[in-house]
C-alpha cells in the first residue's frame, strides 16, 4: 500500500509512527462523532478539540480526528460544510492549511488517492492536489462553516469511499497546531466510516509519550514547516 | 433588533423595545454555539417565523437582523447571521429555501434607495451561495435555492453573502445595505415566512447601521397595533375619528389594507380599543 504520509508534510506524525507501534496505545475516540472543530491554545500552541455547536460545549478537548459526510444533502452529492469551526481566540487570525495528499480507505488503511478534496471560505481556497489555506478572523461566537468538495480524477465524479485529508491551524503568535484529520465519507456505511476513523486514531495520533518526543522535535525544528505571513 | 455587529447602545428607542421583548425569551434548547443566528420556528398556524438567538435563548418573532461584512476579516463577505432551527422543527425529507424579495438597496442617510436608481443593473449586487448553489440579487425579486432539512429535523445553515461591486468600480461602496428575504418549505404543511430584512454594514458606522435599522422597523415592518392610526400608542376616539372621516376612501384609516375604509376597519378599531398591547 502506498502511503500518502511519506509524501506529505506530516513529518511529526510519521515520526510518531516510526518510533513505536501506537496501535495498542491509542485510545479510539468513540465520542468524537461528528463534532465540529474547536481551536484554542495551550502553552502558546494552537490545539484542537471536539466542539458541539448545538450546546456550545467542548466535548473532547484533545480531538484531532473528525468526521464529515459528503452528499448529506442530495442536491450537493459531492460536497458539504462540515465540520464547522469554533474558537475562543477572539481577535486572532487563524489560517487553516490543507496538506497536499489525499488518502483513500482500503479497508485496512489509507492509500494515496487520485481524487481531490478542496476547501473554500469567503473566496479563499485550497485543495489536496497542491495544498493551500484560508484565513479568518476569530470573532465572538464564531461558528464558521467552510465548504468542502470532492472531485474525481480529471474533474470527474468521484467514487464512493472514505477519504482522509490532513489539516493544520496556524496563527501569528502561536506555535502551529499538530496535524488534524478529517475522514470524509461519500456513500459508505457508518460502520466503515467509524472503522476508518479508528484506524486514523490508532495509527496517526501519537500516544502521550510520543507526543512529548514530537513536541521536542518541533521545538528543535525537526519536521517543522513555516509559512510566511 | 440587532443580531450582531457593533454595539448600537442608545442608538434608538427601538432597541429598548427589543430589550423589553427579550423578557419573553425562550431559553429552551437553543444552541449556545449559534448565538446571533436567526432562529427558525413553525407557528401554530404552520408558518415559518424568524427570531434572534441570544445567550438567553430565542427572542419573540423578529424580522430585522443585522449583519457586518468583513466580520471574519474578509472584505465584502460574511456568512452571518446563520439560520438555526432546532431538531424536530421540520419534517425530514423536505427542504427549506429562500427568495430574495426585492432589489438590494443602500442607506442614503434618510432612507433606503435602490443601488440602481436609474434602472440599469450597474450598482452593487449581493451574491448568496452555499456549496455549488448561488444566486445574485437583481432588479426585483429573485428566486433563491433550497437546502435539505437535516436528519434530525433541524436546519442549521450559513449562507455565504458576497457584496459585489457595481459595474466599473473595483470594490463595493461603503454603506449600509438592505436585503429582503423570505423562507419557504417544500413541505405543503409549512407556509412561507413573512418577509424579513438583513441590515448589512459594509465599512460604515454603527450609528448609520442603527439609523438604517430604525428606518426599516418604522417603515417596512407592519405596525404591531394597526388600529392605532394616530400612532400614539392608544386606540381611542382620535383613531375612530380618522376612520369615520375617511369612510369610503382609503389611506391610513384603511386599517386592514383592503383598499377602502369601511365597517371592517371600524370593527378592528373598536376591537382594539385602549392601550396597544
Amino acid at each position: 500500500m502506498g502511503s500518502i504520509f511519506s509524501v506529505s508534510s506530516l513529518a511529526i506524525a510519521v515520526g510518531a509512527i516510526s518510533i513505536c507501534s501506537v496501535g495498542a496505545l491509542a485510545v479510539p475516540n468513540e465520542e468524537g462523532g461528528h463534532n465540529d472543530i474547536w481551536v484554542t491554545s495551550s502553552n502558546g500552541q494552537l490545539v484542537t478539540g471536539g466542539w458541539d455547536d448545538t450546546t456550545g460545549e467542548v466535548t473532547n478537548p484533545t480531538q484531532r480526528v473528525f468526521e464529515a459526510d459528503f452528499g448529506a444533502d442530495p442536491f450537493f452529492p459531492f460536497s458539504g460544510d462540515e465540520p464547522g469551526i469554533g474558537s475562543d481566540l477572539i481577535g486572532s487570525t487563524l489560517y487553516l492549511t490543507i496538506s497536499a495528499g489525499l488518502g483513500a480507505w482500503t479497508g485496512t488503511g489509507f492509500e494515496l488517492s487520485t481524487s481531490m478534496v478542496s476547501m473554500s471560505y469567503g473566496g479563499q481556497s485550497g485543495d489536496t492536489a497542491s495544498g493551500g489555506f484560508f484565513n479568518f478572523l476569530v470573532t465572538q461566537g464564531l461558528d464558521l462553516h467552510a465548504e468542502f468538495a470532492l472531485s474525481g480524477p480529471g474533474g470527474e465524479d468521484p467514487s464512493s469511499g472514505l477519504y482522509l485529508a490532513t489539516f493544520r491551524f496556524e496563527s501569528a503568535g502561536f506555535a502551529d497546531s499538530a496535524p488534524l484529520w478529517v475522514v470524509f465519507n461519500l456513500g459508505m456505511s457508518e460502520a466503515d466510516h467509524e472503522a476508518a476513523v479508528v484506524w486514523v486514531e490508532s495509527n496517526l495520533l501519537p500516544a502521550p509519550g510520543v507526543m512529548a518526543i514530537a513536541a521536542l522535535s518541533a521545538i528543535t525544528g525537526a519536521g517543522s514547516r513555516s509559512r510566511r505571513r | 433588533m440587532i443580531s450582531n455587529g457593533e454595539s448600537l447602545e442608545g442608538a434608538c428607542g427601538h432597541l429598548v423595545l427589543a430589550v423589553a421583548a427579550a423578557i419573553a425569551f425562550d431559553s429552551s434548547a437553543w444552541a449556545q454555539g449559534h448565538v446571533s443566528d436567526i432562529g427558525l420556528r413553525v407557528s401554530t398556524t404552520g408558518q415559518i417565523t424568524t427570531h434572534l438567538i441570544t445567550t438567553g435563548g430565542i427572542s419573540p418573532e423578529q424580522r430585522v437582523f443585522a449583519a457586518t461584512f468583513g466580520d471574519t476579516g474578509i472584505s465584502g463577505f460574511t456568512a452571518n447571521p446563520g439560520f438555526d432551527a432546532i431538531a424536530a422543527t421540520f419534517a425530514v425529507g423536505y427542504r427549506i429555501g429562500f427568495n430574495i424579495r426585492s432589489a438590494l438597496s443602500v442607506w442614503n442617510g434618510g432612507q433606503f434607495e435602490a443601488t440602481d436608481p436609474a434602472g440599469p443593473l450597474v450598482g452593487e449586487r449581493l451574491k448568496l451561495s452555499f456549496l455549488t448553489a448561488n444566486v445574485t440579487s437583481g432588479a426585483g425579486s429573485v428566486p433563491g435555492f433550497s437546502l435539505a432539512v437535516q436528519s434530525d429535523g433541524g436546519w442549521h445553515r450559513h449562507l455565504s453573502f458576497y457584496l459585489l461591486a457595481g459595474t466599473g468600480t473595483p470594490a463595493p461602496d461603503s454603506g449600509v445595505y438592505l436585503l429582503e428575504l423570505e423562507l419557504w418549505s417544500t413541505d405543503p404543511a409549512v407556509q412561507q415566512s413573512a418577509p424579513f430584512w438583513l441590515v448589512m454594514n459594509h465599512v460604515s458606522s454603527a450609528e448609520q447601521q442603527a439609523a438604517a435599522t430604525a428606518w426599516v422597523i418604522d417603515n417596512l415592518l407592519p405596525s404591531p397595533c394597526p388600529a392605532d392610526i394616530q400612532g400614539d400608542g392608544v386606540v381611542d376616539g382620535t383613531d375612530l375619528a380618522f376612520v369615520l372621516g375617511a369612510w369610503g376612501g382609503s389611506g391610513a384609516a384603511d386599517v386592514n389594507g383592503s383598499g377602502v375604509v369601511d365597517g371592517s376597519d371600524l370593527t378592528i378599531v373598536l376591537g382594539a380599543w385602549g392601550a396597544c398591547q
